[in-house]
């Protein structure tokens, strides 16, 4: 059977199923390597992806009813995606890049040839921004699992890189927890003193340092810089594992010191800020103690700065011990402040803030009392009242409105009212009244203030009563004595009038006679009708106030009520104050030290280590405190009971005081404490258990020290125990400031030394830092060698970038630990090339199953270039561009500036080669023109540039190729073939 | 000889199977009992057919009188009877009125007398072109006389003489060259002697050294100023494009002929045509073509009569080796027609008859592998072209260059998705040009 069909009747023999088949074998090489490097779990991640592909693709075949299986591209598919994922990734993940790469990526636009990305690619992206750490975990291959070398870092080199280090003068700069800085760099250690010590001092305690410390302090000088700023001086450079230890034990005897010296010079030393907030009323705001002043905020809005005034007044009034002498005045921006006569000790902030806070709440908290009677009257809220005549008496704004009693009428209430207002001017001037329907009522001028309605209705019922039983006082002008005399919160007062005179009796414990002075002044304030222009004598308890005119008799009543009214007031507020006589409040609290700190009544018992303080420190320490604190401790006495001390006060301890003096004694008895540890032989004396966690790698573990043990943790079944041996050996001979005449042996799950003495706990910092960092670099090593898990030559040397370190790729592979075969080594030597270079190029690095071996890939990829499937165009463009840009600009970030950047190792390294060859040649997603796919080329050069030097992750080979296969439609539309025999079309004249 | 030069975009390198029918010497065919002469043996308007039914021919009568300006006169292959004159469809497809001619049994001895065509004026040798209807022979079939007019204001600087035979398979102008290559290049010097150019080339594929070797010898024996050029193997350099881009490095604007950049371009078959025209008076009744194809029992290359039918062809070839006969192909794999008519005639441009294996091939999808516009001597994009035929945009083919198009097949050929690319532009073509 003969056919006819077109022109050419011969074909290449070129077909999709031939070059997937050709590609597969070109990338068997690669994938082959990939899984004698990484074992058995690499072929089986290989065989999951090619038959989750091979499968989708089926599934979508039956649905689609094209048999697409045949083509072969599904195979590729699969089989890049297995080559793209880590040997050890689990299962699931290739499945699912299978899956996206051939239902997402390829069927959504209708199968093989329509897909505008490479699916493996895509399929790859996709999971590796899904599950990032499991498309990030790789693992060494076998062949660095069983024999490798750690370029740069044989045992000796080791020990020298140590001395490097630190003769790399890193610089550590950390608080000295008093406000200051500790700074070390190269052999100086500059000490920021807290400010109020003169040099003498601070020398004395750096002789003390020196000599404490033999150990670590030995030949070390110290000197005052040229900013008077402490300096010691270490005979050679510092080695950074000190630094940190070195802090610690400045910071400590900074400490100690400054808490022995307030015995000496405590406020002056005094440089603590403090301060605690309180809530009032819907008012929030704080207390702050700083050198000599306390601010304390209140709400501007409802406290003039005379009534902030008086009431400072009062708290210097009340709390004697803690005020005297101060002045106070009001700050800008809503605080009061006083001003102490000097710097207040840091003990005694606690006390200071805890008395000023309730004083100012208890301010503010009785002015809401006040304020809620202010907004009732200026609203046209009225007061009502029996008038003790069968009806009532109201008063609302200017109105006073009065029911009719029995028998009378608008009549005689007219003729009433009018006596009433020529009567008593003073009440009624300018009044009006008229009737209303069962009640009378008069109008005022003015509206009538609150504090006047009860005086008034008080007056309008005695003369109502006068009305009605007609008996009325016709001498109002005469004098009578009116005495009235009431109790308060437990104390007496009294008023009495006689004439122009009203005497006061008041109880002058509480009310001292400035308080009584503007107690008058506000009674003119608020009640100016019958105070105004008054004066006042005496004092102490009793004073007379002389109004300005004889007060009518018929006004006793009334004034007096006012007096007693407002002076209780005055007495409550200021009875809460005094706490002497009232004082009951017990208080029992820790003293951080194991025992308790206890107020009662007049007596304070303080408990303290018998053991470790004979009475003789305490007495020492007891003096230093009343010495320290003559105000508060004035007149105490003290005394010893079994496991305490006793203070005696003269007399009961205001409650308001009993926080603020635990604090202060604990503040004391915590110097005294660390001060022991100053004063007495340190060694001996410890008792610290200390330790510090540290990770290496996938270990973690801790350093423990006690007594004079000093255990570190490793991984026993990784590290055998010669091997810690050998280790402990080096450190001892590292460190024999540290650890010289030190034993060491295994325990079951750490390895032990064992010091000849207790280990000073001041030492405790720096031997945890040496021997955490020291250890875990151990183990970390010790890992590289024999396991498991690895970065990425990329990853490793980018994490390094991201570390801070600079340099060659080489010196930050090697800082990392990163080991290299035997092979690269020697060959290395031999040829001058890194010995990563090497190791990539043949395969022998961490990675994807099918992209370690770069040297395989080249072969694959020549064989089809050879075998006609791809052009050499795209894989020499691409890894020629990036080469290109990679020596131009790649040794930027590392800090080695342009024309710097290394080429050969990133070329072999991450995806690239496998990106080059086999991802961006993939047909579909390429342009079509040679002229197009050298710009694809380059652009893929350019962008795995990018994100490899500048982006956050290490490796960029795969986005760069997705990225440019979008771009692709947009460069075949533009970039068209010069066509045979094309002229270029000439511009007619015009 | 310096660098072996090619033309530079585009082509492909098919298997030449030229070893197949190397060798055969060109054999004279028996005058076959029947033969079929169309009146269409060239490019351009069909011969009026000057026979009836019944007439009798003597060879080399004319029978077909050139009717227009781009036409050829045909002559009677043979002497014999019109027993039919009829329809006949052509191994293009094309359908043409033919004369079915008995030859007699004995045939006359003619053309033995040489002319000499140096008295001839140029003019009088180019009417002895256009009197012997003498056409291009590489396949074209244009008819040469029109060629050899040069147009006033234009003149020729270079002739090209085309050796190249790159379709695979195909020997004869290989034989010619070997066999023939004195009346060839006495061709040439006709044609030199009508057109007078500056320079003269035979491009020759480097495949055939032996070719080569012979003309140049031949060459330096005569003293003509010819020079041959060896050129890379390279489909498609024997198209008058490829080829003089190859040879003098000169691209033919789109749309436009040899004359334009001073070329003319000539099949050595022509040549040789042309050499008995002018020497021995002989129309053009008779070629070489190479009988080959996998499924001939003997290959070779014979020297036929036009008009002859395949089935004679074929037969002496020794027949066909197998069933399994996939399609017959008049003239190259690449650019020749299949059919499947065994009694189709040949015409003055068949250059040869294959007998081609089945293939199977299946079509799948366009996979943007972009070999085809890799491959493409134009600098086209078959890709494009053909999904826009496809979907029926004719006019935006025709702009990404349909009609520069010549089908040369490199396209389909390397195309790993097997589409039928040529097909799809032939048709668009047609489509493209009724619009």
């Amino acid at each position: 059977m003969k056919t006819v069909s077109v022109s050419p009747h011969v074909h290449s023999g070129n077909s999709i199923r031939r070059s997937m088949l050709l590609v597969t074998c070109a990338l068997l090489p690669a994938a082959a390597w990939g899984v004698w490097s990484f074992g058995l779990s690499a072929l089986i991640v290989l065989l999951v992806s090619i038959a989750s592909s091979l499968l989708t693709e089926y599934l979508l075949g039956l649905v689609s009813k094209e048999k697409t299986l045949s083509d072969g591209s599904a195979l590729v598919t699969g089989l890049l995606i297995g080559m793209n994922m880590p040997p050890t990734v689990p299962l699931y993940v290739p499945v699912l890049a299978s899956v996206f790469a051939i239902l997402v990526v390829k069927w959504t636009f209708g199968g093989l040839g329509c897909n505008w990305m490479n699916p493996a690619l895509a399929g790859r992206v996709f999971v590796f921004f899904s599950f990032t750490t499991l498309m990030s975990t790789f693992v060494l291959p076998g062949a660095l699992q069983t024999d490798y070398v750690l370029p740069g870092r044989t045992q000796e080199a080791i020990v020298q890189s140590a001395d490097e280090v630190s003769a790399a003068t890193l610089t550590t700069a950390e608080p000295n927890g008093q406000g200051g800085m500790i700074i070390i760099a190269n052999k100086f250690v500059q000490v920021d003193f807290p400010a109020g010590y003169g040099q003498d001092d601070i020398s004395a305690w750096a002789d003390a340092v020196i000599a404490k410390y033999p150990e670590v302090f030995s030949g070390v000088t110290h000197f005052f810089n040229s900013s008077g700023i402490l300096e010691f001086e270490f005979p050679s450079k510092i080695n950074d594992l000190y630094h940190k230890g070195i802090i610690s034990i400045i910071r400590t005897e900074i400490s100690n010191y400054l808490a022995i010296a307030p015995a000496a010079d405590a406020v002056s030393a005094a440089t603590k800020i403090s301060g605690v907030s309180y809530r009032a009323d819907g008012f929030e705001g704080k207390t702050t103690i700083a050198n000599k002043f306390i601010t304390v905020d209140y709400p501007a809005d409802r406290f003039t700065a005379d009534d902030m005034a008086r009431w400072a007044d009062g708290v210097i009034v009340s709390y004697p011990e803690l005020f005297a002498g101060a002045t106070h005045f009001v700050g800008k921006g809503g605080y009061y402040e006083f001003s102490l006569p000097e710097k207040i000790g840091d003990n005694l902030h606690d006390l200071y803030n805890s008395v000023v806070k309730g004083e100012i709440v208890s301010l503010i908290g009785s002015a809401a009392e006040d304020e809620e009677a202010d907004a009732v009257s200026s609203a046209t809220v009225s007061t009502t009242a029996d008038s003790g005549f069968g009806g009532s008496i109201s008063i609302t704004n200017q109105y006073i409105t009065i029911d009719y009693p029995e028998g009378l009428g608008a009549a005689e209430f007219s003729a009433w009212a009018d006596g009433l207002i020529d009567s008593y001017p003073e009440l009624f001037e300018g009044a009006g009244h008229f009737e209303g329907r069962g009640y009378y009522e008069l109008e005022l001028a003015d509206a009538l203030p609150e504090k006047m309605h009860a005086p008034m209705i008080s007056f309008i019922r005695t003369r109502l009563a006068e009305l009605v039983t007609g008996e009325v006082d016709a001498t109002s002008g005469a004098t009578k004595t009116t005495d009235l005399t009431f109790d308060e919160s437990g104390y007496s007062a009294g008023v009495s009038i006689t004439d122009k005179y009203v005497t006061v009796t008041y109880p002058a414990e509480i009310i001292s006679d400035e308080m009584i002075q503007k107690f008058v002044a506000s009674l003119e304030d608020d009640y100016t009708v019958f105070f105004e222009g008054a004066s006042v004598s005496g004092g102490n308890g009793n004073i007379e106030i002389e109004l300005y005119d004889t007060l009518g008799n018929d006004y006793h009543d009334m004034v007096c009520s006012i007096v007693e009214t407002e002076l209780s007031k005055l007495i409550r507020k200021n009875a809460v104050v005094d706490a002497v006589s009232a004082a009951t409040k017990q208080t029992f609290q820790p003293s951080g030290f194991g025992g308790t700190i206890a107020i009662a009544n007049r007596y304070v018992t303080v408990d303290y280590q018998t053991d470790r303080l004979t009475q003789a420190d305490m007495s020492a320490w007891a003096d230093g405190i009343i010495a320290d604190y003559p105000g508060l401790f004035n007149g105490v006495t003290y005394f010893f009971n079994d496991s305490n001390i006793e203070f005696v006060f003269p007399e009961k301890i205001k409650d308001a005081y009993h926080d603020g003096l635990v604090s202060l004694l604990k503040a004391e008895l915590e110097s005294v404490m660390k001060a022991d540890v100053v004063l007495v032989d340190a060694v001996s004396s410890a008792t610290k258990i200390s330790g510090v966690e540290y990770t290496a790698g996938d270990f973690s573990g801790a350093t423990s020290i006690a007594n004079k043990f000093v255990t570190v943790d490793y991984p026993v079944d990784r590290i055998p125990v010669e091997e810690m041996g050998a280790w402990a050996d080096g450190i001892i001979a590292k460190y024999p400031d540290l650890f010289g005449g030190a034993r060491h042996f295994a325990g079951a799950t750490y390895y032990e030394f064992e010091l000849p003495s207790k280990i000073n706990d001041n030492y405790h910092d720096l031997i945890n830092a040496v021997l955490a960092s020291e250890v875990s670099t151990f183990i970390s090593e010790y890992s590289a060698v024999d396991t498991v898990s690895g970065a990425t030559m990329l990853s490793a040397a980018k994490t390094a970038l991201v570390g801070g370190a600079s340099g060659s790729i080489d010196s930050r592979l090697s800082g990392a630990n990163v080991p290299v075969t035997p092979m690269a080594a020697s060959l290395s030597e031999k040829t001058g090339l890194s010995p990563y270079t090497i190791d990539a190029f043949f395969g022998n690095q961490a990675g994807c199953i099918g992209e370690v071996s770069a040297l395989l890939l080249i072969v694959g990829g020549i064989f089809l270039i050879a075998a006609g499937i791809i052009t050499w165009h795209i894989p020499v463009v691409y890894i020629g561009s990036f080469a290109l840009l990679a020596w131009i600009f790649g040794g930027i970030p590392a800090g080695m500036g342009l024309f710097h950047g290394e080429i050969l190792t990133p070329l072999f390294t991450g995806g690239l080669m496998l990106g080059a060859f086999f991802m961006a040649t993939d047909w579909v997603t390429t342009p079509t023109t040679i002229k197009g796919q050298v710009i694809f080329a380059a652009g893929c050069g350019f962008l795995t540039f990018l994100f490899r030097y500048f982006g956050s992750l290490p490796e960029g080979t795969s986005l760069a190729i997705i990225l440019m296969n979008i771009v692709t439609p947009t460069i075949d539309r533009y970039i068209r073939p010069k066509k045979f025999g094309y002229v270029k079309p000439v511009k007619e004249k015009k | 000889m310096g660098r072996i030069s090619t033309f530079r975009r585009g082509g492909v390198h098919p298997a030449d199977k030229k070893s197949l029918a190397k060798e055969g010497r060109i054999q004279v065919l028996p005058v076959p009992s029947e033969l079929v002469v169309s009146m269409s043996q060239h490019l351009g308007a069909p011969a009026a057919c000057l026979k009836k039914k019944g007439d009798r021919v003597e060879k080399g009568e004319k029978v077909g009188q050139a009717a227009s300006f781009i036409s050829a006169d045909v002559h009677s292959p043979v002497s014999g009877v019109v027993a039919d004159v009829r329809k006949v469809r052509l191994a293009s497809g094309a359908v043409a009125d033919a004369l079915v001619i008995k030859s007699d049994e004995v045939q006359p001895e003619m053309y033995q007398k040489k002319y000499d065509w140096q008295e001839n004026t140029p003019a009088e040798l180019l009417g002895l072109v256009k009197d012997m209807g003498i056409v291009g022979m590489g396949g074209a079939t244009f008819p040469t006389s029109v060629k050899l007019s040069i147009p006033t204001g234009k003149s020729v600087d270079v002739l090209v003489i085309n050796g190249v035979e790159c379709e695979p398979y195909l020997t004869a102008d290989y034989r010619l060259m070997m066999e023939r290559a004195e009346g060839a290049l006495d061709g040439i010097m006709v044609l030199n002697r009508i057109l007078s150019p500056k320079k003269i080339i035979i491009g020759v594929e480097a495949n055939k050294p032996d070719a080569i070797k012979h003309l140049e010898e031949l060459i330096s024996v005569k003293g003509y100023p010819i020079e041959v050029m060896t050129l890379k193997m390279k489909y498609p350099q024997g198209d008058e494009k490829q080829l003089l881009k190859a040879t003098i490095g000169r691209e033919i604007p789109s749309g436009k002929l040899p004359i334009d950049i001073g070329a003319v371009v000539c099949n050595i078959g022509t040549t040789y045509a042309v050499y008995e025209a002018a020497v021995f008076h002989k129309p053009l009744i008779e070629r070489i073509i190479t009988v080959s194809g996998e499924g001939i029992t003997k290959p070779g290359n014979f020297l036929a009569p036009i008009g002859t039918k395949t089935s004679d062809l074929i037969a002496a070839a020794g027949g066909y080796n197998t069933e399994e006969i996939g399609e017959l192909v008049s003239g190259g794999p690449m650019m020749g027609f299949a059919f499947a008519d065994e009694d189709t005639p040949v015409t003055k441009g068949s250059s040869g008859i294959l007998a081609l294996l089945p293939v199977k091939i299946d079509t799948g999808v366009c996979v943007s592998c972009g070999q085809c516009v890799q491959h493409c001597p134009m600098g086209l994009m078959p890709n494009k072209m053909f999904r826009n035929i496809r979907y029926g945009n004719y006019q935006t083919a025709m702009e990404l260059g349909l009609m520069d198009c010549k089908e040369c097949g490199c396209c389909a050929y390397i195309c790993p998705a097997h589409l039928p690319l040529v097909q799809g532009f032939k048709l668009g073509k047609k489509m493209g040009r009724k619009k």
